[in-house]
């Protein structure tokens, strides 16, 4: 994708890459508690989410997959490196309006009850949204047409405007959140774990509607879940945290068949597959290390299954597996063209 | 019934009290667990699964009405004095629950937690208590046991304090343990280590486990026999990896259907369509229909009877549209 966009209309080298709506260079976040060390939840984080593309975010809780996705919208200040929106630094979020530049970079939450206004109809918030994010004026009777669009592009009869979230099933509250979304007329969204507050059913129906959104509109979409076999299906690229770092990236297919970091591979283990033929799955032994003391050397080396004896001193270097793939594992080693897929 | 179950339920129904009146939240479900088997109960949420597990335990909230019967180890359960079911709770029958933040005291040592009702119910002495607490740690693999026991609940991960959770639910060597969603607050990686856990301790032990979750991938690695509840009522019973092969109700397959690694490659996945109902809105007949796409007219009125289609299967659904493929 990145190949194709280049080589259209913009000089290359003025403003970088282009083709990039969303960009994270080198990002550290850390947190200050009064009396003692700051924890850095986030450590040299790097990543990118063109026009149309999904990019998934997995990891387990606590490795800095949801501070990450906060920091790349300007929930939370970086400490350290750059997070631009369309080549604009986005600011962290204070109290005075958005800069109009930001305001197509949008935020869907896991929790649909707590991100809607429980005391304002379901018509209003989507309309308020519209007036806010687009700047547009107009009256009561078309932004009741521009609601029931939005209601309707994301699967709900435009009926149920004059209703309030409580009304709702927590799969039709996330589609609410999402026509809100919609409404700002956004051009990049990061889903900061969209459906795991769902029901089995509704799960299912959430993915496909943010991965058609995504497609549909060519908006680019950051998607960060735990649930790795919803990443593996919809997701472009998928990006595999580890206490605050950023061990494996690249194309999601190939990273899957055959991923180079053990970590990724334990993640892929630990996945229970429903069906006829079942069996238990593997577990990845020890817990996610104390933030205040990071491990020496590779800070996965305590629970790797392959550690050596340069893991426990040395921290690994980013290796290119290919073009578009890299693994921070001192076992990663770039993979000859025909075994790439 | 039959001495080799250690829990027979029968057209268990729990009525609760909403702004509109009583309502059937658990409208006759039966099943049976055979000793030292695990059963999953599938559904989502409204299907009346976590009812059903607090109804076996007595911990129903206020106001709820029972019927039917669920006997334990030959004793029926349901009406029961809160004295005598305190004899069953904890000793017999005993709970791990979703989050083990809320099931452990955040402010009590583990010691205290671990020993208190060993004591109560076993009788044994405040050594014997400690001794038995250590060798529960161990068994759910807790290093260190000795240091945990002084140990405060916030001091360890989510992982370590289900282990804790269930090394207490396991401590007076319960013949039944009720996990209502053990594994969905933790990560995968963790997940894994519990079901292992679970699996290993059940067969060492000899204990059975009703298992509660809406994760098919968890039941069908740990579950010997599957109940999926749509509704209040039971739509499919039988044996994990038949129903989970070639589901044959038209839910389970759509939940089937429905996950990531069901549809081909590049395919979106295929959801079931619509929501559960909720209390309030039950549909007439059987519950599935609004969602069902092979629904016919005598759905919408007539609610289906759960039939035997081979014995050990049990299907609620009249259409039956997928009997030939099972």
């Amino acid at each position: 994708m990145s190949e194709l966009t280049a080589i259209s209309s913009t000089p290359v080298g003025a403003s970088g890459e282009q083709s990039n709506l969303l960009e994270l260079v080198s990002v550290d976040v850390s947190y200050h508690r009064r009396g003692h060390a700051p924890g850095r939840a986030v450590i040299g984080a790097s990543l990118t989410v063109g026009p149309g593309e999904i990019v998934g975010l997995v990891g387990e809780s606590g490795c800095g997959k949801s501070t990450l996705g906060r920091a790349a919208v300007g929930l939370v200040a970086p400490s350290a490196g750059e997070v631009r929106y369309r080549g604009v630094p986005v600011e962290a979020i204070t109290r005075r309006a958005r800069p109009e530049s930001l305001r197509s970079l949008q935020m869907v939450f896991q929790d649909p009850y707590a991100s809607l206004n429980p005391r304002r109809r379901v018509g209003k918030q989507i309309a308020d949204a519209i007036r806010l994010g687009t700047g547009a004026s107009f009256g009561d009777d078309e932004a009741q047409a521009r609601v029931a669009t939005l209601l309707e592009r994301v699967g709900l009869s435009a009926g149920i405007a004059s209703r309030y979230p409580h009304e709702f099933s927590g799969g039709q509250c996330q589609r609410i959140a999402i026509a809100r979304v919609l409404a700002t007329e956004p051009s990049c969204i990061v889903a900061d774990e969209p459906i795991s507050a769902l029901d089995a059913s509704a799960q299912a129906q959430i993915a496909n509607l943010l991965a058609s959104i995504a497609t549909e509109s060519g908006l680019g979409m950051l998607f960060i879940s735990h649930d790795l076999s919803v990443v593996r299906k919809i997701a472009h690229r998928t990006v595999v945290m580890y206490f605050g770092q950023i061990v494996e990236s690249g194309t999601t297919a190939p990273v899957w068949a055959d991923p180079s970091h053990p970590y990724t591979s334990a993640l892929i283990g630990a996945i229970p597959h429903p069906g006829a033929h079942s069996t238990l799955p593997v577990e990845l032994s020890g817990d996610v290390p104390d933030p205040a003391k990071p491990p020496p050397g590779c800070r996965f080396h305590p629970r790797c299954p392959v550690v050596m004896d340069k893991c426990r001193t040395e921290e690994p270097v980013v290796v290119a597996v290919a073009p578009g793939w890299s693994s921070a594992c001192w076992r990663s080693e770039p993979r000859p063209i025909d075994e790439r897929l | 019934m039959n001495a080799g179950h250690v829990l027979e339920v029968e057209n268990l129904t729990v009525s609760l009290r909403t702004s509109r009146g009583l309502r059937r939240a658990v409208d006759g479900v039966s099943f049976a667990i055979p000793s030292g088997e695990i059963l999953g109960v599938a559904g989502e949420s409204g299907s009346g699964k976590t009812l059903t597990a607090l109804a076996l335990l007595g911990l129903l909230p206020a106001g709820a009405r029972t019927g039917g019967s669920v006997r334990f180890e030959g004793k029926e359960l349901l009406g029961l004095k809160p004295r005598q079911l305190r004899e069953v709770r904890g000793v017999g029958v005993s709970l791990v629950s979703q989050d083990p933040m809320t099931s452990l005291h955040p402010m009590l040592r583990i010691e205290v937690q671990m020993t208190e009702h060993v004591r109560a119910h076993l009788g044994f002495s405040k050594e014997q208590a400690r001794e038995r607490a250590i060798e529960m740690l161990g068994a759910v693999r807790i290093p260190d046991p000795e240091r945990a026991l002084a140990a405060h609940p916030h001091e360890f991960s989510g992982g370590m304090r289900q282990r804790i959770a269930i090394a207490m639910a396991l401590a007076c060597e319960p013949s039944l343990l009720v996990a209502d969603e053990p594994t969905t607050a933790l990560d995968v990686t963790v997940q894994a280590g519990i079901l292992r856990l679970l699996d290993r301790l059940r067969r060492e032990r000899g204990f059975s486990v009703l298992i509660i979750t809406h994760d098919l991938g968890v039941l069908s690695t740990i579950s010997d026999r599957l109940c999926v509840l749509y509704g209040g009522r039971v739509a499919e019973y039988g044996i994990t990896r038949e129903v989970l092969g070639a589901p044959r109700h038209p839910y389970s397959q759509g939940l089937m259907r429905s996950l990531p690694a069901a549809s081909a490659e590049g395919a979106p996945m295929v959801p079931i369509g619509g929501a559960p109902p909720s209390l309030d809105a039950m549909p007439a007949g059987c519950a599935f229909h609004p969602r069902c796409e092979w629904a016919e007219e005598s759905c919408r009125s007539v609610i289906p009877r759960i039939r035997a289609v081979s014995p050990a299967r049990r299907v609620a659904c009249d259409i039956d549209p997928f009997a030939t493929t099972s």
